[in-house]
């Protein structure tokens, strides 16, 4: 076990961990952020996304004991005290069914948004492959990610 | 909507001898009563007829009067098909006003889930390396009522969505009494790149509501495979369709 100090939305945390504990179950289990959620624990699903200094990564695939002092943003973080612009878009689509992956998507949708403010469809498509949703919202996920990339810009 | 009579098989065949020897099978067009039909077995409840006569043409005795839903059209095509019959020699009549026998004389053949076929025919199968890309999806959805149309379009997107996972690439198989697929990357579900186009109409509809909820993935893999069919004349008898099977297909 280790000490790791961790700082997360903004905020200090530390956590006695094993150094390969995966930074999706410090989350979860030690620090209490249950909103990323674990969907297949190998890097396929995208259930587990989160920010490292703003880039989306898989949390079930980083060990703790690499994040360092880089700055990890989850779905809690995401809205600053009121909804982020992506979280609006979302709901003016109606976007969720069950909602099991959408933390993953809006976390990468917002990553994706800042790498590319424009993103054509392809684009969309490519960069958020790695999300899976079972329900099948990814007409309106398309959507969610064009309207908030226009009113980012409006 | 539309219930037939239940009579059973032996009172059918009987009706069907006095038919001046013609070889008559009933059979029976699923309605949207599906999800409402009471939990013990329906009898035999045909509702069109076939008859075969030793002169051709194949008469189709159809209950649904065609008002321009297409009726007419869609049941001699099925029937060609299952027949291998030439198209040509198939006769739709309307069946005659016996409501002893035809119980569902009315228009309303509206079904459950009705995929355009026109657009599944676009639906672009690669045929050259048996790829099959599913680019735009259309639906017509007859509810009843629709109390919230955009959470009838979500429930429905979603079920095409999920059908086409195991139209495509959703395959379990079972080696020593266990299953092989374990995760992701050995069971592929539909991504989002592989997602298509979706348009939903909602048909307008007084009737009493009747739920969406399994509607979209019904008639996905129907829809699909004679998409395939129309664009390579390659049938499809199996899932996730083969590419192996396109591809021989040289077209």
């Amino acid at each position: 076990m280790s000490r790791f100090m961790l700082l997360i939305n903004g905020t200090s945390h530390n956590a006695d961990v094993e150094p390969e504990t995966p930074l999706l179950w410090v989350l979860r289990d030690t620090v209490g952020l249950t909103g990323t959620k674990y969907g297949c624990g190998m890097g396929l699903c995208g259930a587990c996304t989160v920010h490292l200094d703003g880039k989306a990564v898989r949390s079930c695939q980083i060990p703790v004991t690499s994040v360092g002092a880089k700055k990890i943003t989850t779905i809690e973080g995401l809205g600053k005290g009121g909804l982020h612009p992506v979280q609006k878009a979302w709901i003016a689509e109606q976007v969720p069914q069950c909602g099991y992956c959408q933390s993953g998507q809006i976390m990468q949708a917002v990553s994706l948004l800042r790498d590319k403010p424009h993103p054509t469809l392809d684009e969309i498509n490519t960069e958020m492959a790695g999300n899976i949703c079972r329900c099948g919202t990814y007409q309106r996920i398309r959507r969610a990610i064009q309207r908030a990339a226009r009113e980012q810009t409006a | 909507m539309s219930r037939s009579a239940a009579i059973d098989r032996r009172q059918f065949i009987k009706k069907s001898a006095e038919l001046a020897g013609a070889l008559v099978i009933g059979f029976y067009l699923p309605s949207n009563t599906e999800g409402a039909l009471p939990s013990s077995a329906p009898k035999f409840t045909p509702n069109a007829w076939l008859v075969i006569a030793p002169d051709d043409p194949v008469r189709v005795l159809a209950e649904k009067p065609e008002l321009g839903q297409g009726s007419h059209t869609y049941i001699p095509m099925m029937i060609a098909e299952e027949l291998e019959a030439d198209w040509r020699k198939i006769r739709v009549e309307q069946a005659p006003t016996m409501p002893s026998i035809y119980k569902g004389l009315r228009t309303g053949a509206s079904g459950a889930v009705v995929n355009s076929f026109d657009e599944m025919r676009r639906a672009g199968a690669q045929a050259r390396d048996g790829t099959v890309h599913v680019v735009r999806v259309t639906s017509a959805v007859d509810c009843g009522l629709a109390v919230n149309p955009d959470g009838v379009r979500a429930m429905t997107e979603g079920g095409i969505n999920f059908a086409l996972t195991a139209v495509l690439t959703g395959e379990i198989t079972i080696k020593d009494s266990t299953v092989e697929q374990s995760n992701f990357h050995d069971y592929p579900v539909l991504r989002i790149p592989d997602s298509p186009a979706i348009d939903v109409h909602i048909v307008h509809s007084l009737e009493p509501p009747s739920g969406v909820g399994e509607l979209g993935a019904m008639l996905v893999a129907p829809a699909v495979v004679n998409a395939i069919f129309a664009a390579t004349a390659v049938r499809i008898r199996r899932l996730p369709i083969d590419a192996a099977l396109l591809k021989k297909s040289g077209s």
